[in-house]
């Protein structure tokens, strides 16, 4: 497998993203500039050339079809790569330092008390058969070095915290016990025990029932506004993401085709993929309509594609989509797409058909 | 079905289904008397949270699950009363079939494509291989698969396929039922929405009735022709799907449609409306308090902002209008009171506990 070497080149030279808190990857609590990573022990590249970044307080959304690589980005993120998965080329920068070359010990220091993470399906997070007090409290001894006694009362008010009720009774519960609702809470409560400064949510609230997924979404809400807490927050669904974010990355096939403020990429979708997706998102209407889908496939990952990576199922593609890199432009304030005809007619019609 | 929509026989028939799962002190009545009817070449959506019962209800009308009272009648038989061959040749003939939520676990991983569609079709005692090949071949064509997955294993499909297969594999013995247990809950949207049209095409192609299982209501009013709400085991409310939809007459679908994320922020009912909080719970005066959290009460009353004295009494399903049905002693009364709510504050608790 050959990296596209001729990719880099637009990517460096990309103009440092203007005024505003821009998807650039300066500054910020977390900030991924130019990441490449390759699976199978290099044999193909997955990731090519991210740059995102994540202030402190904010809530940020990833999203995009399985196997775009937002799980993997996070994963990174997280210095939890699955094996054969090599960082190839970028930096990772967390609140000033580079977790690329962080050693073991560094990530200990990371993990939890600067960082956590709350995935999909919480009950294989947990220990089956150790209650969900115990397993919090052991977090708050091991990291915080808190007594036998006092981790327990702070993790009642860690349970509080979270909107679980009768926590004093939740705390000598097994997680078989609980459901689906009470574990994900339990999860953030252990996420946040030592008052990390980002939250990595890879799906949270995908496995969920509507009704406990707008609760989960209301209380990472009030966790930000209560504690500062900045949220890195994956789905496949375009309408969680809305109703939760204050900022939109859209995924394809290892890239970010479109970057913005998140009431901006859902009035005025720039790139012919995030408007597909808006297309097929619950939205939010409970009349009879035609479902849609996005005809075609996702490239395999490691493809090598000339140009626009979506160009293949695109309805506006044209010649210059396919004869070279394509290179972000600005849409707005902070709002980036990585589409040669982003500005073009064709995109204000199919707005106006809207 | 109190008001039936057509003259004909329904059918299926579900008819003052109780369940009880686990004995003696285990023993948890899961489902309290269902009814439900099913028109031929009707989609049928049933929805509700984790604990509900729709899975047990599926299961049940499968005969996976005995039924402790009411009755499941079968083009005509009474199939909950089959027994031992009669049972067993009834499942043969493959007249119903159930479709299961995540596909990597309910195909068997070691098999191929082709043997697990063929599986039902031998059972039905077919023998001739090359009349199977075609039953299979014929089957993955419906949903859109062509020969070449027929000797991959689950493993080497992608997700969407794997579903497609699952529903294959229902269809190969010409089904005139097909219970579709969440078919789309672990697929994105573009997928989701490409089972949803394929189950709906199914549907007038061949004449077969369906019931889809889902809590995602945005999805389901694209295709379903009724929905059936269902909450800690029974029926709350059902009718036309753009009927419920529009006007739902129980403060639970109110619930889960406000719930329900969107892309945009225009729902008239906030989940906050409809639920009691903290504080209004310990307004009540104790013995209402105790009363609609006893187990006569109201399925609802312990979550519900508008329970009363007359909800520590389950209410009956009763008909409310045309060919719909609710359960609620307040359905003409809480949606002024809903109004009147304010429609910001916190989400309470995390629900009831399991």
């Amino acid at each position: 497998m050959t990296i596209d070497n001729l990719k880099s080149p637009d990517l460096a030279a990309r103009p440092a993203a203007g005024a505003g808190p821009a998807t650039g990857a300066t500054g910020g609590l977390l900030s991924l500039d130019n990441l490449h990573i390759s699976v199978h022990h290099g044999a193909a590249t997955a990731i090519r050339g991210i740059s995102l970044s994540v202030q402190p307080g904010e809530i940020v959304g990833l999203v995009g079809e399985s196997g775009s690589g937002k799980t993997l980005t996070c994963r990174a993120a997280l210095g939890v790569l699955p094996d054969g998965c090599i960082i190839d080329r970028g930096s990772i920068t967390f609140a000033g330092r580079d977790l690329t070359t962080l050693s073991r010990r560094g990530w200990e220091d990371v993990h939890g008390s600067h960082m956590g993470a709350v995935f999909q399906d919480p009950a294989s997070y947990l220990n089956p058969s150790i209650t969900v007090g115990n397993q919090l409290a052991e977090v708050l001894r091991v990291k915080l070095g808190l007594s036998r006694r006092a981790a327990r009362q702070r993790s009642i008010e860690l349970f509080t915290s979270v909107g679980l009720s009768h926590p004093e009774h939740v705390f000598h519960q097994i997680p078989a016990e609980l459901s689906g609702g009470m574990l994900q809470r339990v999860m953030i409560a252990i996420a946040i025990s030592c008052d990390p400064q980002l939250l990595v949510a890879d799906e949270a609230t995908t496995a969920l029932d509507v009704t406990i997924q707008a609760e989960v979404i209301e209380l990472l809400r009030r966790l930000r506004a209560e504690r500062g807490l900045a949220v890195l927050f994956v789905s496949h669904d375009l309408a969680v993401v809305a109703e939760l974010c204050d900022r939109v990355v859209v995924f394809y096939a290892g890239e970010v085709v479109e970057s913005g403020p998140a009431a901006e990429i859902i009035e005025r979708p720039r790139h012919p993929y995030t408007q597909a997706l808006l297309r097929v998102a619950s939205v939010g209407d409970f009349r009879r309509r035609e479902l849609q889908v996005i005809g075609g496939q996702p490239p395999q990952v490691g493809e090598d594609i000339t140009g626009c990576r979506f160009a293949g199922r695109c309805p506006a593609a044209a010649g210059a989509c396919r004869s070279g890199p394509i290179a972000p432009v600005t849409a707005g304030t902070g709002h980036e797409v990585r589409c040669v005809r982003a500005q073009e007619a064709w995109a204000d019609a199919e707005l106006a058909a809207r | 079905m109190s008001a039936p929509a057509t003259q004909t026989a329904p059918l299926l028939a579900v008819e003052s289904l109780d369940v009880v799962l686990g004995r003696g002190w285990r023993a948890n009545q899961v489902l309290s008397g269902v009814d439900l009817a099913i028109e031929p070449g009707e989609i049928v959506g049933l929805v509700g949270e984790t604990g509900s019962g729709k899975t047990t209800l599926a299961r049940t009308v499968t005969g996976l699950v005995s039924p402790a009272g009411g009755r499941v009648v079968f083009e005509g038989t009474t199939i909950s009363a089959l027994r031992r061959g009669a049972r067993r040749a009834e499942r043969r003939r493959g007249h119903l079939q159930l479709v299961f939520q995540d596909p990597l676990r309910s195909l068997d991983p070691d098999m191929i494509v082709a043997d697990i569609v063929a599986q039902g079709v031998r059972l039905q005692g077919e023998t001739d291989r090359e009349a199977i090949r075609q039953r299979v071949v014929g089957a993955l064509g419906q949903v859109g698969l062509d020969a070449s997955v027929l000797p991959r294993t689950p493993g080497q499909i992608s997700g969407g396929q794997r579903q497609r297969v699952s529903i294959a594999r229902a269809l190969a013995t010409e089904p005139r039922l097909l219970i579709c247990d969440e078919p789309v809950s672990a697929l994105d949207a573009s997928n989701r929405n490409y089972i949803l049209r394929l189950l709906d095409q199914l549907r007038t192609s061949l004449g077969l009735s369906i019931v889809i299982i889902s809590h995602d209501l945005s999805s389901l009013a694209g295709i379903a022709d009724r929905v059936a709400v269902l909450y800690r085991g029974r029926i709350v409310e059902d009718g036309p799907v753009d009927q419920v939809f529009a006007a739902p007459r129980h403060p639970y679908t109110a619930l889960l449609m406000a719930s329900a994320p969107s892309v945009r922020h225009d729902r008239e009912l906030s989940p906050q409306q409809v639920t009691r909080t903290v504080a209004e719970a310990g307004a009540l005066p104790e013995d209402l308090l105790a009363g609609l959290g006893g187990p006569d009460a109201c399925v609802l009353a312990s979550r519900c902002a508008f329970a009363a004295a007359a909800c520590t009494v389950q209410p009956p399903l009763v008909a409310a209008g045309d060919h719909r049905r609710v359960a609620c002693h307040r359905h003409s009364e809480w949606l002024t009171l809903a109004r009147s709510r304010a429609a910001g504050g916190q989400l309470t608790t995390e629900g009831q506990p399991r």
